[in-house]
Parts: structure tokens; sequence; C-alpha cells
């Protein structure tokens, strides 16, 4: 990990050094054609925070593009601004209405928000071309020399503008997809439900990265603008926008570097190829098809792909579940995980009370009238058949689905008014039926996700990894260490999540919910497609999760673990409760018997 | 029927499986167990085809299926019912089944297998137009076994069957695999529960680690002090 991470930084010292020793070597023009790819690197990084990180997809970023270009050359010229203003100027204009189109066109997925951008795109389009009083229309717009301070920024002093420019959105982007903000996206990009769960204003985080990736497209624009000096609407057509995607996919979605790569490639081979007269273009798209048929995932993942086989010959193991330890409890656990949660409450009260919950999906009724209570500092089970709607009632309780009727009072307050993303934050936390890991992050990654909500850092001190920001991050992967430690997954922490086997990712999931701090943990299934052992070392593990403070409600269809296990049971068939007591009485219970449990499993369970 | 020998297979750099040896004679139940991460679900995907194989042979009737593509193995007679299902979840309870016998053409065959199936679970008859993402995990779990026996497989895969279903549910699938043996198709079921599995096996496997770390009768396992004590919980 730390070879590869000095060696990387290694490369990226090497390309830095060649691009400011580069101009000796460079007729003009070369420079200025040298100047454009730079223009696009920030483009690309920029849409790929959007596609690549948050998995949304946009063709208005030519557009965006577009609007920077000729926000930066009318501020100059109209307002007389100096070019570090007017491309700020031009940022703010693009972020905002990338904001303003974001907010209701990311509510929308898929092929429509592809439409919708679209429309978008074709609008500012029509406004450029026919707005000819400011934008000179299909005459063009002259963008007026730009100065900073001595220079007058043309050719060298341009190019080093530009690179200086280009390094620093690089590096902002770098940091800030590091950051809480980084893990927020790419969570909302591999499952958004988990996300929200895990205190992730969804809504939010998609418009920002929106409103983000519309920034850099400004910018990009401003200083495109002062690079070309004279603006031809038909530079920013649905066609730049197609670019700009082919540049982010080429590259690789999702990965730093792809998108540098991929901007160099597409803007770079249309001269490279002029040589070639009448067939370059051809060529130029024969070229794209073979790298998009051979390296699918992008440049960047492909070379990764190539330099790791020549490194790495060796076979590694593949990680495997902890050993059955059957005590659980790592010294110290409990000071790590009761250091989490937030107080409960000690007044005698039940910490979670359903009343008259009733849940209906088009006329079927999946909960009806469901009432139970958990008190503090119990292992409460939830038991019944497939279909019950014992995983209805958890999504009633972390507000993934709205109830017709009745009240949910947690801690004190009704959870029925609280937005999803907030529910954490009041101290229940959880996990998934069918395990919803973040796949393409790291366990820690994952971890650090469920942390996402006590986390204070800003976008800009992470953008920019301010020594807070800094000190935040630390002292959280210090957290999450100490839990995947209890958990014995300190050693798998740089694992990706989607390489686990399923038991394993469990523990992650687990683990991932214990960093949220909750007061109240819910556990979907934890121990289903686990042996004997393993549920035995998670039996022990949840017993001592519950003596650090933290209250249990579980799901689970292994009755050994259910009745070695919890204080009391639940038990739902056909949306209502049919029992409520410990678990002899429900054992004993027929109703129970006859729904659930069958004949063989209440004589020998 | 089946033949597995010095398997390998692993994802990318990582090897998850690594010399296996497993043998299903035709008209067998053999079972697989093992903790998580042991490898058996690779192995599951590697036999049908799903991952490539690093080095070893599978046989099926003698002649080497490593290499081929799924619809070639289920053409050759196999069947997989997937961990965590993969069902068709917009389609109807229905279509799930046709799709199931998309590799037979003569339609009296399909109605065959299509009754066949509905009288084995009974339930997905009464909820055939239903789609099947709005089903319970138990009857989820019924039309993965039905929609893969309605390829008419000589030789059913099951990954983990009883994953997530209640305990009511689990006895009835036992059930109807007792069933299904009966008629004539051989069986290779991974499966966690342990009990189940080893007394309705004929011959049974414990994967550690990606290697048979011990196999045996189904009885005789049951019986095995080791087994007793990490897979049954005694």
């Amino acid at each position: 990990m730390t070879t590869s991470t000095s060696s990387r930084r290694l490369a990226g010292a090497a390309v830095l050094a060649a691009l400011i020793l580069l101009p000796a070597a460079l007729a003009s023009f070369q420079l200025y054609f040298v100047t454009i790819i730079l223009v696009y690197t920030i483009v690309a990084i920029g849409l790929n925070i959007l596609m690549g990180y948050t998995g949304q997809i946009s063709v208005a970023n030519g557009a965006f593009m577009g609007l920077g270009a000729y926000t930066t050359a009318l501020l100059m010229s109209l307002l007389g601004l100096n070019v570090l203003p007017a491309l700020v100027g031009a940022m703010v204009l693009t972020a905002a209405l990338g904001f303003l189109v974001g907010i209701p066109a990311l509510r929308i997925r898929g092929h429509y928000l592809a439409l919708a951008t679209l429309a978008f795109q074709l609008i500012v389009e029509t406004v450029i071309m026919n707005w000819t009083s400011l934008t000179g229309g299909p005459n063009g717009q002259k963008v007026p020399d730009a100065t900073l301070g001595p220079w007058t920024l043309k050719d060298l002093p341009l190019y080093y503008f530009v690179l200086l420019v280009a390094l620093l959105a690089f590096l902002f982007a770098r940091n800030l997809l590091r950051s809480r903000f980084g893990r927020a996206l790419i969570g909302i990009r591999d499952h958004e439900v988990a996300a929200t769960v895990m205190g992730v204003d969804v809504t939010w985080h998609k418009t920002f990265a929106f409103a983000l990736s519309s920034a850099y497209a400004g910018l990009a624009g401003g200083l495109f603008a002062i690079t070309v000096a004279f603006l031809d609407p038909l530079a920013f057509t649905v066609w730049e926008s197609v670019k700009h995607l082919i540049m982010v996919i080429l590259g690789g979605l999702g990965t730093l570097v792809g998108p540098v790569i991929g901007a160099t490639l597409i803007a770079a081979a249309p001269e490279l190829l002029r040589g070639f007269r009448e067939h370059s273009l051809l060529i130029y798209y024969a070229l794209l098809l073979m790298l998009l048929l051979f390296m699918p995932g992008g440049v960047a993942s492909g070379l990764e792909r190539l330099l790791r086989a020549i490194v790495t010959r060796r076979h590694a193991s593949i990680a495997t579940a902890p050993e059955p330890l059957g005590t659980g409890s790592a010294p110290g656990a409990k000071a790590v995980l009761s250091a989490l949660a937030p107080v409960a409450r000690s007044d005698g009260k039940p910490l979670l009370e359903v009343s008259g919950v009733g849940v209906t999906f088009g006329g079927l009724a999946a909960l009806s009238n469901v009432s139970f209570t958990v008190s503090p500092g119990e292992i409460k089970g939830l038991i019944g058949p497939n279909g019950a709607g014992k995983t209805s009632m958890f999504n009633v309780l972390t507000r993934v689905y709205q109830p017709t009727s009745g009240s949910v009072v947690f801690n004190g307050q009704e959870l029925l008014q609280v937005k999803a993303h907030e529910i954490v934050k009041l101290g229940l936390s959880r996990t998934f039926q069918n395990v919803e890991m973040f796949g393409s992050m790291t366990v820690l990654e994952n971890v650090l996700v469920g942390m996402h909500h006590s986390l204070q850092a800003s976008l800009l001190s992470s953008g920019l990894a301010l020594g807070s920001q800094q000190r935040e991050e630390r002292e959280a992967v210090e957290k999450a260490t100490a839990i995947l430690k209890f958990l014995d997954l300190e050693g798998l922490k740089d694992a990706m999540a989607n390489q686990l086997p399923l038991g394993t990712q469990r523990r992650v999931e687990l683990a991932r919910a214990l960093a949220a701090g909750p007061t109240l943990l819910l556990l979907d299934e934890p121990a289903s497609g686990l042996t004997h052992s393993e549920a035995d070392r998670l039996m022990a593990d949840v017993r001592a999760i519950r003596d650090s403070g933290i209250t249990v409600l579980l799901i689970e269809h292994d009755m050994r673990f259910v009745m070695g296990l919890c204080d009391s049971i639940t038990v739902l068939d056909r949306g209502e409760v049919i029992c409520i007591g410990t678990p002899d009485e429900a054992r004993a219970n027929p109703r129970v018997i006859e729904a659930y449990l069958g004949k063989e499993n209440a004589s020998h369970a | 029927m089946l033949e597995i020998e010095d398997l390998h297979v692993g994802y990318g750099k990582i090897v998850a499986v690594h010399g296996l040896t497993v043998s299903v004679r035709p008209g067998s139940i053999v079972a697989v167990l093992g903790p998580n991460g042991a490898g058996k679900t690779t192995s599951v995907r590697a036999i049908f085809g799903l991952l490539p194989v690093i080095s070893g042979a599978i046989r099926f009737d003698g002649n080497r299926i490593d290499g081929l593509t799924p619809d070639r193995i289920i053409r050759k007679g196999m069947g997989l019912v997937p961990q965590g299902r993969e069902l068709f979840a917009g389609l109807s309870v229905f279509d799930n089944l046709r799709l199931g016998a998309y590799t037979i053409k003569d339609e009296t065959q399909i109605r065959q297998s299509m009754d066949q199936v509905y009288d084995y679970f009974p339930r997905l008859k009464e909820r055939w137009k239903a789609a099947a993402g709005t089903l319970s995990g138990g009857e989820q779990q019924m039309l993965a076994i039905s929609r893969a026996l309605m390829s008419r497989p000589r030789l059913l895969l099951l990954d983990e069957p009883s994953l997530g279903l209640a305990p009511q549910v689990i006895q009835l699938i036992f059930r109807i695999l007792a069933d299904v043996h009966q008629k004539g198709v051989s069986i290779l079921l991974v499966e966690q529960n342990a009990h189940l599995a080893l007394n309705l096996a004929g011959h049974a496997y414990v994967l550690e680690t990606g290697e048979v770390a011990m196999e045996g009768t189904g009885k005789a396992l049951l019986a095995s002090e080791d087994v007793r004590r990490a897979y049954l919980g005694e």
C-alpha cells in the first residue's frame, strides 16, 4: 500500500516536472495546444466527480463550459473585471445554475436525468446563439486580453497559469474525494438506501456534486476563453458535452487520474493524427473503439491492472472470517463502543415504543396495527415467517418506508417526523438483510461512512485538506480501526468490501452500524449464512455490544441464536403481532409453532 | 457424474480455491459445508462456468466442461440455484419459470416441468401472476429452485438454499429436495445448515480455506467430533 502510494507520488512529481519543463521543447503553437489539453483536464476532473463518483449522468457539461467561457469574457469586456474575479464570477454563476438545475433534475434517474440535462444543454445553446446583443450570437465574441500582475496571459505565462489552476483543481478534487464528502458520494453511487441510513443526505450531496462539476466546467470555460481569445458559439454544443463524457469514460470513471488521462488522449488525438489527413477521423474513432473494447473500465484502471500484473505475480489467499474465539470481546471494546454511543434514557420508560403501526403497499397490508416496545439495555428478537413484515418494520424505523398509521417514539422523540438521513443522528443504526456494502470502497472506508454524521469538516476544509480536517479524519480512522479490531476485522481494513465472502461482509456491515454510534442497533438476520461456530462468535459479540450500553433489536431465523441471545421476543405473522414474551413463552406458544417454528423445531429447539 | 479434480479458482490475484477435488456419483446427494470464505460459492460459480478456472479439471459425464459457458453447461444437464436467488424481480412467477426453460424447445416437456414444480410448490401456482420481487423470501427460494428445475437438469447445484428462510420453510424446501432426488435428479448442495444438509446427503465434504479438510458419508460426519463442534454447535 505504502509502496504504491509513494510510487504514485513519484509518477505525479515526474509528470509535473515534465509539464514545467515542457515549454522549452515546444514551439508556440504546440504550447497553445498543450494549454488546451490542460483546460480539458479540469473539465474532466469536474465531470468525473458527478459521473464517476456520484454515479449521475449529465450531457449538459458543454453548456456549463460555454456559460463559463461567455461569463468570463463578458465580465472582462463589459465590466472591465480582471481575470481572477472574472473566473471566480464564472464559477459562481455556473455553480449556482448547476445547483438550480440539479435540484429538480437529480430527483430523476438514469435515462430521464440524461434527457433533462440534454434539455438544459439545448436551452443554453439556443440562448447563446440568439441573445445577439449580449453574446454576439453567430458572430462570436471577442475575449479581451487578460493580465495578471506584470504578465499578459498569453503563450508562456498563460501556460503556467493554466497549469497552476489545473494542479489546484486536481488537488482540491483529490482531497475532497478522500474526505467524508467523497465517501458520501461513492456511498450514494454504490447504495443510496444504505448511504441514507448512515446519515448521508442523498439529495443534497447529488445536487452539490452537480454544482461542483458545473463550477469546474465553468472555470475551464473561462480559461478556454482566455486561451482561444475568440468564442465561437458552436464550440459549446451537445457534441462538446459528448466529448466530455468520452474523456471521463475512456479515462476511467471513478478514478483520480482517469479523467486526466482521458482528457489528454481525446484532446490530443486529433492533433497527433493530423498527418493521416482525410483518414484521421477514421483512425481516431477506430482507436477509441479499441481502447473501449480492450480496456473496459477505462485506461486508468487498465494501466493499473497491467502494472499490478507485472509487479505482483504471487498469489495471495482470500481473506477469511475471523477464527472462532468464543469470548468475542477484545480488551477495550467496551470503552470504544460506549464512547461512541449517545446516552440512552434511564428513566424506566421504553427506549423504543411502536404503537399501532400500519404499512400498506397498493392495498396490500405489510403491517397492520403493530405495537411493541424495546427497553433500554435489552436484546430483543423480532421473528416470524418470511413475508411477515419484519424487515418492513425495520424500514419504518429507519424511515425508508412511510407508515399509513401509527406512531414510533424513540428516546422520547416521534420518529415519523424525522427525515431518513437524520435518524442515525438520534442514535438508530441498522444492518440489512441482503448485506448492502459500499462495494467499491475498502472495509475501513465503509466503516468511516458510518461516522459520516458525526464528522464536522466543511467542504472547503476537506477540499483544502486543512489541519483541522486532517486531525478529525485521523481520529475517525483510529475509532474505526478500534471497532474493526473489536470484530477481528482489522487485518482486512484495506480489502475491497465486495471481494469478501458474504459472512465477512455481514461483520463489516455490523462494524459500519456500530461506527454510527447507535443507542439502538437494528440487526437484520445477522447470523444468516454463518456456521454454528461463527454464529457463536457473533452471539458473544452482540452480548459485548449490549454490555457496552447499546440496546439491540434483531431479526433472525436461526432459533438457536434467537433463543440463546434474546431477553424478549416479538413474533409477527402476516403483518400482525401474534406473540410477545420471553423466548420460552414464544417457543411454547401454539400460534408461533403453527405459523413459524413447525413441529420439528418446537420439539428440539 | 461430476468430477472435480484439483480445481483452482480466484478473483484477480486472489486464489480462493486451491486444489479442490470433489465427485458426485449419479443419483447421489452430496453436501459441501464450510465456514465463510472457505471457497464454497466460488467453487459453485466455477463449476457452472460463471468464473474462469485457473487450473484443474471439471468433468460432467466424463467430458471436460471447464471453459464452457453457462448456457452450454445447462444444455448438458446441470441446473443452478444461485446464492441470493437472483430472480428476475420484475417478471411474474410464470415468466421466471418460462425463462428457466429457455433451453427446452419441446412445449410438452415445458408443460410437464411446469406441472411438476407447481406440484412441488402449490404456493407458486396460486401466485403465478405475481412479480417475483413481491414474493416473500420463502416463495422466492421456491421459485429459484423451480426455475432451475425447468431446464430438466440431471444434476442440481444449490448454493445455500436455506439462507434467510424461516424454520418452517426450510423444512419444506428440504422435503422437496428429497422428492426431487427421488425423481432421479442428483444434487450438489452447498449449505451452512449442517444439521439438515448432513441428514439429507449421502456424502459430504467440509471445505476450509479453499481445500477439502474432511469428507465422508453424511452419517459419519454427523458423528464426527470436529464437525459436531464447529458446525453443529455441540
